[in-house]
């Protein structure tokens, strides 16, 4: 079970580098929007989110976490996750760069925290998940980046859900 | 832990620094190349904001879970 608690760790930092991937330029192509490079980042991000909760739930269920830090862990995964949804409102609503730049800087500051909430007892497992949380941040500071760096696109950026 | 988790653990860690490595020249590859017609881009748009929210909806639900679970022993519950 723990194998597969790393393989899947190891398949769950491959996302934000597989799930970047630009494709290639086509006839009648426009340049992207920072929207549409936040909301392809946000779904990777997101989907990382999801397996490193997962993972986290199975350290639990292997031990090497006890249920308050559990808890713990899963009151900032909550966190996180009530933040990520705002952003991802945000940007669908076509909010104004400034405030999603705001937002995602937040949220790198909670992602940031999530190693120390987290203790795992396995010093090898809480380095892993270190690493995760730095992939997660990295992918994050890659997203403020395009905000800061492109402009607000004239044109509505965001359809209806 | 066995020898093979450690090995898969340096493993794991290889495989962090590989990924924060490739993230600047993801970012320059989005900023330098174009990605689609404005149809297209609207869809992928609509696309990813959706899967992220749902992959979102699904931490909060089950963080949220995380807190209705039982006391470390809880007694059996007996019949009347």
């Amino acid at each position: 079970m723990k194998r597969f608690t790393y393989l899947l760790l190891a398949a769950t930092l491959l996302v934000p580098v597989m799930g970047c991937k630009q494709q290639a330029a086509t006839p009648g192509a426009v340049a992207p929007t920072f929207y549409s490079q936040a909301a392809y980042a946000m779904n990777g991000f997101s989907t990382t989110l999801l397996q490193a909760q997962s993972m986290f739930t199975t350290a639990y269920q292997e031990q090497l976490v006890d249920l308050a830090t559990y808890q713990k862990g899963q009151q900032v995964f909550l966190q996180i996750g009530v933040s990520g949804e705002a952003i991802v409102s945000g940007l669908q609503a076509g909010q104004s760069k400034a405030t999603i730049e705001a937002q995602i800087n937040a949220l790198i500051a909670q992602v940031a925290s999530v190693p120390q909430a987290f203790a795992i007892k396995n010093t090898q497992s809480q380095a892993a998940f270190t690493a995760l949380a730095n992939s997660l941040v990295a992918i994050l500071q890659a997203v403020e980046s395009q905000v800061s760096a492109t402009g607000t696109p004239v044109t509505p950026a965001v359809p209806g859900k | 832990m066995t020898p093979a988790e450690i090995l898969l653990v340096t493993q794991i860690l290889s495989l962090a620094a590989q990924a924060a490595a490739a993230i600047p020249s993801i970012r320059a590859a989005w900023t330098q190349q174009s990605a689609a017609t404005t149809a297209e881009q609207q869809a992928q748009i609509t696309a990813n904001l959706n899967g992220a929210m749902s992959n979102l909806q699904q931490v909060v639900d089950h963080a949220k879970s995380a807190f209705a679970l039982p006391p470390a022993s809880p007694a059996a519950p007996t019949a009347a």
